[in-house]
């Protein structure tokens, strides 16, 4: 709540013709928002050039901010579309869904995981998200990194709330079973 | 629940892409030139004295055409002594009239394009 409270205070002052101070809020959700295109790209280049984009866009279109949302929400909205745009895609394209929820999730990874550095478990981390299907990846990164609710993914992806619970289901799952095979394959490399 | 806690805290920590390190930098110089950019291309005429001049052009035309209907046997205060074929009339009214679509649509483009440049 203090954070976007900053955020508006920040915007206030670039609409009253301050735009250095857009310089902050671009630190501070440089890293998020590049996350985001990067993982809907996945190519560092064309993500770095959606990211700076859509700031562009964002600072732009900051007098039509109408504050309904909060602005990292606007903000990943316009990221999403730069995106698309990049991809010559209208909408993501999510392939039938016809699983069910179970409960049954793999959670042994954890302690494996914490045998190896914090460099390894990045590496380990990064090759099981780039592994994911599209629309998994999307969804995983949009609800745990991004930090926005299913409502908030429907609105952008316009993937229904049905099949977002499902793909982030399906994205926990295949995250878990890619994660223990890269660390069963280092295990066994190890050996 | 908890795991699902002990996986967001996984992601953030682990899943985050950094950015180069001069990206702010390239971002404000990108939003610098194009304010520079704008300054250069600013109309030297007001929107707003473009709209009335447009206002005051279409009343004239308006009243001409109203005046023209009562008015008859209009003898010229000077002699018009150039003698065009009447084609070349013609042309002049089709000039003008293509001039002022060509420049409405101008405007109404402009004015869309602006609005949906954002998102």
């Amino acid at each position: 709540m203090v954070n976007h409270q900053t955020d508006e205070l920040i915007i206030t002052r670039i609409l009253k013709g301050d735009s250095a101070a857009y310089g902050a809020l671009v630190t501070k959700y440089s890293n998020m928002v590049f996350t985001l295109a990067y993982n809907i790209i996945l190519n560092r280049e064309d993500a770095e050039e959606v990211a700076q984009d859509a700031f562009l866009k964002a600072f732009n279109a900051l007098p039509s901010f109408k504050k309904q949302s909060t602005f990292p929400t606007w903000l990943y909205r316009i990221v999403v579309n730069v995106a698309l745009n990049k991809k010559k895609l209208k909408k993501f394209i999510v392939a039938d869904i016809n699983e069910e929820i179970t409960t049954e999730e793999d959670y042994k990874i954890y302690p494996l995981l914490e045998q190896y550095e914090s460099r390894d478990q990045k590496k380990f981390i990064q090759l099981a998200m780039s592994a994911l299907r599209e629309d998994e990846r999307i969804c995983i990164t949009m609800f745990y990194l991004n930090e926005l609710s299913v409502s908030e993914i429907h609105e952008l992806t316009e993937i229904s709330v049905a099949n977002i619970k499902v793909l982030l289901h399906r994205g926990r799952k295949h995250l878990y079973a890619q994660l223990n095979n890269l660390l069963k394959t280092e295990i066994k490399n190890l050996m | 629940m908890q795991e699902d806690k002990k996986l967001k805290e996984l992601l953030i920590k682990y899943a985050v892409e950094e950015t180069s390190e001069d990206f702010t930098g390239n971002v404000m110089q990108r939003i610098e030139l194009m304010a520079a950019a704008k300054t250069h291309t600013t109309s030297l005429v007001k929107y707003n004295l473009l709209k009335i001049l447009l206002i005051a052009f279409l009343s004239i035309c308006v009243v001409l055409l109203i005046l023209s209907i009562f008015i008859k046997g209009v003898q010229l205060p000077f002699y018009f002594s150039l003698k065009l074929p009447a084609v070349y009339f013609s042309q002049i009214v089709f000039f003008l009239i293509a001039f002022w679509l060509v420049m409405l649509i101008n405007l109404f483009w402009n004015k869309t394009h602006y609005r949906n440049d954002y998102l």
